[in-house]
């Protein structure tokens, strides 16, 4: 199995959080943990960066629709997804998820959309 | 302006639960100048009350945040006066309050929630209510919810069933089989999603029928739960769901699936796919399997095979290719009964010149078949038998001197690296009215498989010849190339005994209504006519085997009749897959020892195949029949403990018991029949006492055909109308057409991209057929924009 792995970092007060590798379930649960952690802190403005990313399954993007949910619907936050490929992009706007998050072509473009 | 996103462009969809999804969206998500003006768009020509006050809500709650001033606005920050703010506000400023209430008051006021609840008039605050508070609902009170499940309001209704499948599954046993049988797509869909926590096996059944139901909207559904749903769950599903759609938009939906979920079975059931489909199809389903192959590799799932993986499949690839066409020889030397036709024969010399097709040839002689077949394809592989034929089968165009069989076994044999060559004289054949019925049918069935176009109008007089191998060749013919010309007539010639029509009218509907040809198949195997059992066997090479494996499970087990086991069994080894292997299971299981081990015997040769071609991976050949055991004993004990009211076998959706459906489709053809036959009369007499339409004294006038029956078949007769484009992108290429006679047309047409909203047309519309909604479906092949 191809390894993955989730960072964050913060870029003008706003978390990123970078996905790596395959994003399938134990991608997912890591993805999860990390940003209920960011959640906690009172971060509900947040930027999911998949360019590195290469590919999300099904189990994965369940995960990502809770999470965008979660931040939209119980916490009024915003979250705006950045370097998806058309695959990413076609899948996550047939289950909801575009336009509920907005889209940016890079997370540098992504912060700016969160802090305009 | 940037194009609308996602579910906003549904702001206009004509179903309402996708318009009340988009307006949801609008109201939580992003705002922009473009959405604005599609929702005041909107709300010009929106009548269903639910959305326009969810409208209002929206136009509101985006200008907001366009100005920056959304969270301003009618917000409460502190539960003391909540329920008197709320009960003193008007439906804007409820809903306001709903919408800005504070993430630190949510779970303080969801004990208030019930109670505001029970007091609210109207549904859809209602319905806010509960999407807002459903996190920190009352246990007690979840049950509260289930009283508008029933809701005559939809968007109350979907906001119940969504909040009480994410926290409370189980309420919903009691209403889920009018919720699973709802003619309103996402109502289903969400019953589908509850179900999966209740009863994975029923709710996967249930989004099988979704995703094999006839209407777009249901199916579009379906896939969005496949979204969902673990995908080994829902793979095989969506398999049978990709061989019976035609709608490439959906199929290009679907395969986002495949080219994100990594699967080693997958390349090889699309490929199989993609080998039958049409050309149209068959481009998408190919994008999908080299999306699925490069979700393999980009995965990591199969370490450092990846290379070793992609060389077994094609190995595969050429071997199935080869497989096939020997099952398609072997299904028509089994109906020849010691009778080679010439033109079977020369296309079969022809191509026994290949490597792979002799090696299949010599595979298939350890398949169950009878002792004349087997016989035959011994001869065929004879190379003394085959020199006799090979000096007649050749690229050469002459034609002179040979006999007539000799000529039927030569335009048998052209390939179409022959075509440059041929095609003047094939042709010429085919237009030459004094050409024997059984050369011209040759001729015809070569000029199918070497996409020779442009004879139609010469067909359609053929069609009328009493002869039935021509008439079926010729109905095969305008099939392909110009479908709208007979699609409307199908049905008749489905009634028409001649086995040969019967199997050309299953082709080509197979390719345009999948699930119609399904039933009309299964109708022949539960007929009590042996004869028309056989037939519907051998129809069966035609069709994806994911999509007739079960049929034919069910057929076998109750009929287990030498020359049924036979052509039932050669299907499986024909289409070796290890979805098969229980299948085989099933069926042995329910035949008498010696049948059961004729089964068995090649239920062992597919598994030793397909460990072969490493497609199976056994490890241990006990461990697999002990999984078969278990498998089937827990079937049984499903089937012998009483089925949930809301089990599909026990609901009436789609699957209609089969003397149901043999009576569905002889009324629904015996009514086209009617009909086609009353224009006949209705013409003959018009022409009689009316001057022609065509004569110059009478301008044509735009018109539109009298419609009466839903799903009925109407003419194929090409008429003008003249109307105002309503709606686009419908079904794909479709356009929704409104005419000043009040008449509603789905026009379909490759050129629809061209025309606007808005528009006013003028266009030419053949192959008329009412759908359900009592709109006029129908193709167009060219517009003419009036303003």
């Amino acid at each position: 199995m191809d390894s993955f792995d989730v960072q964050i970092s913060e870029v003008d007060g706003i978390p990123v959080v970078y996905v790596f590798g395959y994003f399938a379930e134990d991608a997912g649960s890591l993805f999860q943990e990390k940003v209920e952690q960011m959640l906690r802190r009172g971060k509900v403005k947040i930027v999911f960066d998949f360019s590195k990313c290469k590919a999300i399954n099904s189990l994965g993007i369940s995960f990502i629709v809770d999470l965008v949910m979660r931040i939209t619907d119980d916490f009024k936050g915003k979250v705006v997804l950045s370097g998806l490929d058309k695959l990413k992009k076609s899948t996550l706007t047939m289950v909801g998820i575009i336009p509920l998050a907005d889209e940016a072509p890079d997370s540098v473009t992504g912060v700016k959309k969160i802090l305009a | 302006m940037e194009p609308l996103e996602g579910s906003f462009k549904d702001l206009d969809a004509s179903n309402k639960s996708f318009r009340l999804f988009a307006l949801e969206e609008a109201i939580r998500g992003k705002a922009s100048p473009e959405l604005m003006k599609a929702l005041l768009e909107r709300q010009k020509v929106e009548t269903d009350e639910e959305c326009r006050l969810l409208l209002a809500h929206a136009i509101v709650s985006v200008r907001r945040k366009l100005e920056g001033t959304h969270q301003r606005k009618n917000v409460i920050d502190s539960d003391a006066n909540f329920v008197a703010d709320y009960e003193a506000a008007d439906a804007h400023a409820r809903m306001d309050i709903i919408s800005n209430l504070p993430i630190s008051l949510i779970p303080k006021l969801g004990p208030m929630a019930p109670d505001l609840l029970k007091k609210e008039n109207h549904p859809v605050l209602a319905a806010r209510l509960i999407r807002r508070f459903i996190k920190n609902w009352p246990a007690e009170h979840l049950s509260d919810l289930t009283v508008h499940l029933t809701s005559s309001s939809l968007c109350l209704r979907l906001s119940a069933l969504e909040a009480l499948s994410q926290t409370a599954p189980d309420l919903l046993i009691d209403f889920l089989p009018g919720l699973l049988t709802s003619p309103e797509p996402r109502t289903r869909a969400l019953a589908v999603r509850g179900l999966t926590k209740i009863d994975m096996d029923e709710a996967l059944a249930h989004l099988e029928a979704l995703l094999l139901s006839s209407d777009p909207a249901h199916r579009l559904s379906g896939l969005q739960n496949c979204f969902l749903i673990p995908f080994d769950k829902v793979n095989d599903i969506l398999i049978k769901y990709l061989a019976s759609e035609n709608d490439l938009e959906l199929l290009e939906r679907a395969g986002w699936l495949f080219e994100s979920n990594p699967n080693v079975r997958a390349p090889y059931q699309l490929w199989e796919m993609a080998e039958r489909a049409t050309s149209e199809k068959a481009a998408v389903i190919k994008k999908m399997l080299a999306g699925a192959c490069k979700i393999l590799e980009d995965s990591g799932i199969l370490g450092d095979g990846f290379k070793q993986y992609m060389e077994r499949l094609q190995t595969w690839i050429h071997q199935r290719i080869a497989t096939r066409y020997v099952q398609e020889c072997i299904e028509h030397l089994s109906s020849l009964q010691g009778k080679i036709n010439p033109e079977f024969e020369g296309l079969l010399v022809k191509n026994l010149q290949r490597p792979a097709i002799r090696e299949a040839f010599e595979n298939a002689l350890t398949w169950p078949l009878p002792e004349a077949t087997i016989s035959l394809i011994r001869n065929f592989l004879n190379p003394a038998q085959r020199s006799l034929f090979a000096s007649i089968s050749g690229s050469d165009d002459t034609l002179e001197g040979l006999s007539h069989e000799d000529t039927v076994r030569k335009i048998a044999g052209w390939q179409l690296e022959d075509l440059p060559k041929v095609q003047p004289i094939l042709t010429k054949v085919i237009l030459n009215p004094d050409t024997p019925s059984d050369l011209c049918a040759t001729a015809l069935r070569t000029a199918i498989r070497l996409k020779v176009s442009g004879l139609t109008e010469v067909c359609e007089k053929l069609l009328r010849r009493n002869d039935h191998n021509l008439g079926a060749a010729a109905l095969e013919y305008l099939g392909t190339f110009e479908p709208e010309k007979v699609l409307p007539l199908l049905g008749i010639y489905f009634q028409n005994p001649n086995p040969r029509m019967k199997v050309a009218v299953l082709k080509i509907l197979k390719r345009f209504d999948t699930s119609q040809a399904l039933m009309m198949l299964s109708a022949m195997l539960t007929s009590p006519d042996e004869e028309r059992q056989s037939l519907a066997l051998a129809c069966m090479v035609n069709f994806d085997f994911s999509l007739i494996r079960d049929q034919l499970v069910e057929f076998l087990a109750l009929n287990p009749a030498p020359r049924f086991l036979e052509n039932g069994l050669c299907l499986f080894q024909a289409n070796a897959s290890p979805e098969n292997l229980y299948s085989l299971f099933k069926v042995e299981k329910a035949l008498p020892p010696k049948e059961a081990n004729r089964v068995r015997w090649v239920r062992k040769l597919s598994e030793k195949a397909l460990t072969n071609a490493g497609i199976l991976k056994i490890e241990n050949g006990l461990d697999s029949e002990l999984k078969f055991e278990e498998h089937w004993n827990r079937e049984q004990a499903k089937k012998a403990s009483p089925k949930p009211a809301y089990a599909l076998k026990s609901l009436d959706t789609t699957s209609l018991s089969p003397k149901k459906q043999e009576e569905k489709i002889q009324k629904y053809w015996g009514m086209a029949k009617t009909i086609l036959m009353t224009f006949v009369i209705v013409f003959i007499f018009l022409s009689l006492i009316v001057p022609s339409p065509t004569s110059p004294k009478s301008p044509k006038k735009p018109q539109d055909f009298d419609v009466k029956k839903p799903g009925s078949a109407l003419s194929s007769k090409h008429v003008k109308i003249q109307g105002t484009v309503l709606q686009k992108g419908i079904e794909g290429n479709g356009i929704m057409v409104g005419t000043q006679e009040g008449s509603t047309y789905l026009l379909f047409s490759d050129k629809s991209s061209q025309i606007a909203l808005g528009d006013k047309i003028q266009t030419e519309v053949a192959s008329c057929s009412k759908d359900a909604k009592g709109f006029i479906r129908a193709i167009s092949k060219s517009f003419v924009i009036i303003k």
